[in-house]
């Protein structure tokens, strides 16, 4: 596995965590499609189809810490265990 | 996951760190490896419960999955003191080692939430993409589908952050705005969001660095005072950019999918607003749509037939939430953001 590509990476931490992970046909089409033309009048509608459909990327509801020390005492104060994941040379759960 | 585990993404960068973090790291035997993703469940206190680090025949590899199960029922046999809220102690951080932490958004930044998707126009609609739009050579090979795991990853969402720092988003508010005042989009913000943030190779092949000035070929952003009261200053952002190439005919057509050059035109649409009092934005919404060509999938270099569109969101967080604070393109520690892309 050589995964440069943080798109990539999130789609596979997703699978190792046991996330469904969205592709299609789960990615559905919304009720109302968008003209791609961008005006005001179609703005707000072309914005909601680019963001996150509902269920599409579940790895972003995850509450991800980025500091592994604040992290550790959220832990430690709740009595659980952490899960680290990690890849490539950048935080792995943004772009690349 | 959310329930009885605390997540926390890393950067492998951070197991050289000197401070706290990396001697935690170190001292638990936690591997972490660039380019493959490792994943490690771990009690608050260093004791490693699970991973999916296999070592085969003497080398180490990290496996696909992870055993989540197995993991919480070590942890629940562990003895209450190394398990029970508040058992173990935690202190403070000590001095952070900032060569290898991860970037954190300087005092004051306002932090944009981005996302990027392509699409399929259809019937003059934009519809999401399937694997069957996805080419694999110019001529319509559709195999997207060898990708990791037969998972098409292409068509979803993908997030980003652009920061903007305070002197930038401030230089925004001109003193005494009128109705109709418009000036151009301040060139350090304009030059930013045209070659880092508009960079469709940013998401899609892992060019990070922002595009070379040559690579724009046309770019155009101003700003409109629509609405003046004391209690919001509403802005209008309007304005389009050419970048890369000029598709080839046959691209044009639809004919082809361009595997070895790569263009986007988008027209860019936003709506702010501010509040005076207060002195601060409380909107920031930014939508860049227009057509692109070339690849849009990584490794296997899939790409859509034709100029296709490509919207690009950018959506005002607080940076309350860890996930929000991601630094714009995962930039690791010594990454310049705010320099001027080379």
């Amino acid at each position: 596995m050589n995964l440069t590509n943080g798109y990539q990476r999130n789609a596979v931490v997703l699978a190792m965590v046991g996330f469904a992970l969205t592709t299609e046909p789960a990615l559905g089409q919304p009720a109302a499609l968008a003209q791609p033309n961008l005006g005001a009048d179609t703005f707000a509608q072309i914005q909601k189809q680019i963001k996150p459909q509902p269920g599409e990327s579940r790895w972003m509801e995850v509450p991800w810490f980025l500091d592994l020390h604040e992290a550790r005492q959220k832990a430690a104060a709740e009595g659980k265990p952490l899960f680290i994941y990690s890849s490539g040379g950048a935080t792995g759960i943004g772009a690349c | 996951m959310q329930e009885n585990f605390v997540a926390v993404s890393l950067s492998v960068l951070e197991y050289d760190r000197t401070d706290a973090v990396g001697q935690f790291l170190r001292d638990s035997g936690i591997t972490i490896r660039k380019l493959e993703g490792c994943l490690w469940c771990v009690t608050p206190g260093g004791k490693i419960l699970e991973s999916n680090l296999v070592v085969e025949k003497g080398k180490t590899s990290f496996k696909r999955e992870i055993d989540l199960k197995a993991a919480l029922d070590k942890w629940r046999a562990l003895p209450e003191a190394e398990r029970m809220p508040g058992a173990v102690k935690v202190g403070a951080p000590g001095a952070i080692d900032r060569r290898y932490a991860v970037l954190t958004p300087p005092p004051g930044t306002l932090i944009l939430k981005v996302y990027y998707r392509a699409f399929m126009r259809e019937e003059n609609k934009l519809r999401y993409l399937t694997e069957d739009d996805l080419w694999y050579d110019e001529n319509g090979d559709k195999t997207e589908a060898k990708l990791v795991n037969k998972r098409i990853t292409t068509p979803q969402a993908h997030p980003d952050h652009m920061w903007l720092a305070e002197t930038e988003w401030k230089s925004l508010m001109r003193a005494n705005p009128r109705v109709g005042d418009t000036f151009p989009l301040p060139a350090g913000i304009a030059d930013r969001l045209v070659r880092r943030h508009l960079n469709p190779r940013y998401v899609y092949d892992g060019h990070s660095d922002g595009l070379a000035k040559d690579s724009v070929r046309a770019a155009e952003l101003s700003v409109t005072v629509e609405a003046v009261s004391a209690e919001k200053i509403r802005l209008r952002l309007n304005g389009h950019a050419k970048l890369g190439k000029q598709p080839a005919p046959a691209v044009l057509a639809g004919k082809i999918a361009s595997m070895n050059q790569w263009g986007y035109e988008p027209t860019l649409l936003g709506f702010m607003e501010y509040d005076p009092r207060k002195q601060v934005f409380t909107r920031f919404d930014v939508v860049a749509l227009g057509d692109q060509f070339g690849k849009v999938g990584l490794d296997i270099g899939a790409a859509r037939p034709g100029c296709q569109p490509l919207g690009i969101t950018f959506e005002l967080v607080t940076g309350n939430r860890p996930a929000d604070r991601v630094p714009p393109g995962s930039a690791s520690t010594a990454r310049p953001y705010f320099d001027s892309p080379r």
